[in-house]
């Protein structure tokens, strides 16, 4: 419980502060002007494709190599500098294991506790990831789904206040990738901070309360989810009619519609953009409905849906 | 401070876990070097005389450190950086120079049991147990120190366990041949004789054989004393350029 007081300051203040970091390897530039705030107790994911930047931003929050230039803090403290001091307080999960094949599950859990201060029990934290059954298991015979929960394990056991975690559910089944998520939603609202990256656009809308989407080295853009999709747009699809020439689709809101064809039938899809979020997909719609009254046509397969995360990734990585 | 020493004390026993639980390991560290050195000293025993018995014995005590520190911590080091264990580590409690240090201590650990095996064997033999046990404990440790940054040394430049394990062969050989444990220095040609001087090797078996055996002038003594802490500060430097923490592979 001694754990309490720091978390508590950490749930008000900042735990993570990025501005202006670069980060260049001899003439390769792989972090190119990131900025970032992450509030202590908060869940912060970094999108983005391999190679965007997000293990380098995050190597550099673990105080793995010093910034080429801009300034981290963590937890106030310079994490390279000061990661004698910082080590014990913060959890990290890397984007491979790195765990021993000749020790047992339990084993390498009983090394983490004994490098740790203020460790879990070797059973509650075996429990924790739900490998308690698998103890007495030499870590090579791990599936790869349960070194990465082992790996999850060694990561909390010390009881961190930050917790890194790199692509946590990578190579897990489903029911595993369901009971990580809640362990990290436990941590979170036991005033854990995370900054978390994930290929899993899902992973991200479930669990961060913000997100940023990076690519080649910048932070293209961030908030929380429904902010960031707000820009986006809202999508319009229907099958086009019979019989009604494609020149003959009304524009909604001043946008022309994109034509692409879906298991043999030609589709109409429009993103509407302008205008406030809220109110802007049903002002397309009625237009829309409008236009269909008086062509005394049915669309089909009529559909409404808010740009997703997934629509705005690809936009991002596509565009530029 | 504290720490540090808790955590070298935990990283070594870890690395002896695993050396006596990988029988690759265990043959190569532990075993073997026992064998080859049982091996020689019986052979010195039936065929030489006393002196080069003596001699023989002394110099093994102190090529032992050839094993474990070197050509075994030079494999492990690699390996478990390219593994990412090493990383892994070192994102975790213990500080940089805990995780080296538990390694070597581990490999010292191993190192100073074969020692004491040699100073039980010395007995029947002949030689006697050692003069001076606190002064061949130095040159011992001090050995084990050296060897164990020439391996990080090795393992920075070295994209595998085996081939870490390659490069050792080398020092290895120049150790054995050239510096005194096997063959007295007169047996040298000239030439080599002044290059042998200035091995690390050199040093450390004449402190243990001092160590050993007594008898020898303390000024000379202080004079490998100098060569060794030379040698461990020059391997220290390049220890901190040359070894590295992430995989050598992409």
């Amino acid at each position: 419980m001694d754990g309490m007081s720091t978390q508590t300051l950490t749930r008000t203040g900042t735990a993570i502060e990025v501005s202006g970091l670069h980060q260049r390897y001899g003439a390769f530039e792989a972090v190119r002007g990131v900025d970032f705030t992450v509030p202590g107790g908060r869940l912060f994911a970094l999108l983005g494709t391999n190679g965007a930047g997000k293990t380098t931003t995050m190597e550099v929050l673990e105080g793995f190599r010093p910034a080429s230039s801009g300034t981290v803090r963590l937890l106030g403290a310079d994490p390279y500098r000061d990661r004698r001091a910082l080590r014990p307080r913060v959890g990290i999960m890397l984007q491979e294991s790195g765990l021993i094949g000749d020790l047992t599950a339990a084993e390498t859990v009983d090394l983490w506790r004994d490098l740790a201060r203020n460790p879990l029990g070797r059973d509650e934290a075996l429990d924790l990831v739900g490998l308690g059954d698998k103890a007495g298991v030499a870590v090579r015979q791990l599936s790869g789904g349960q070194k990465r929960r082992l790996d999850l394990a060694l990561a909390v056991v010390g009881r961190p206040e930050v917790l890194f975690l790199d692509e946590p559910t990578t190579g897990m089944d489903p029911e595993a990738r369901l009971a990580t998520w809640r362990l990290i939603q436990d941590q979170v609202a036991a005033g854990t901070t995370v900054l978390l990256t994930t290929h899993y656009l899902e992973e991200a809308e479930r669990l961060a309360d913000r997100i940023a989407i990076m690519h080649r080295g910048t932070v293209r853009i961030d908030g929380t989810v429904p902010e960031v999709v707000a820009g986006h747009g809202d999508r319009i699809a229907f099958r086009v009619p019979a019989h009604t020439p494609i020149d003959a689709l009304p524009a909604l809101d001043g946008i022309l519609p994109e034509i692409a064809v879906t298991d043999g039938h030609p589709t109409a899809r429009y993103t509407v953009t302008g205008g406030d979020p809220d109110g802007r997909a049903h002002r397309a719609v009625a237009s829309l409905l409008a236009w269909a009254g008086e062509q005394r046509v049915t669309l089909d397969r009529l559909a409404v849906r808010p740009a997703s995360l997934e629509d705005v990734f690809l936009t991002i990585v596509e565009n530029q | 401070m504290k720490t540090d020493l808790a955590h070298v004390y935990r990283l070594a026993r870890l690395d002896l876990t695993l050396i006596f639980r990988n029988r690759s390991a265990l043959t190569n560290a532990v075993l073997m070097p026992l064998l080859v050195t049982g091996f020689l000293i019986f052979t010195a025993k039936r065929q030489a005389g006393d002196e080069q018995l003596r001699f023989l014995l002394t110099g093994q005590v102190a090529a032992l450190v050839l094993f474990a520190p070197l050509v075994n911590l030079a494999g492990f080091y690699t390996s478990r950086r390219e593994e990412l264990v090493l990383k892994r580590l070192l994102g975790g409690p213990a500080s940089a120079t805990a995780i080296l240090g538990g390694s070597a201590a581990g490999a010292a650990a191993v190192y100073l049991l074969q020692v004491l095996v040699l100073c039980v064997a010395a007995v029947p033999l002949g030689v006697g147990l050692p003069d001076n046990p606190p002064l061949l404990l130095a040159g011992a440790l001090a050995g084990a120190a050296l060897f164990s940054l020439l391996s990080m040394v090795i393992s920075g430049l070295s994209s595998s366990g085996e081939l870490a394990q390659i490069a050792t062969v080398p020092v290895m050989l120049l150790c054995l041949f050239l510096s005194p444990v096997v063959a007295p220095p007169d047996a040298l040609p000239e030439a080599l004789r002044a290059v042998a001087g200035y091995l690390p090797m050199t040093p450390m078996a004449e402190i243990v054989r001092a160590g050993f055996l007594g008898g020898t002038r303390w000024t000379e003594t202080m004079q490998s004393a100098g060569v060794l802490a030379v040698w461990v500060a020059v391997a220290a430097i390049l220890a901190r350029r040359y070894f590295r923490w992430d995989p050598r592979r992409g």
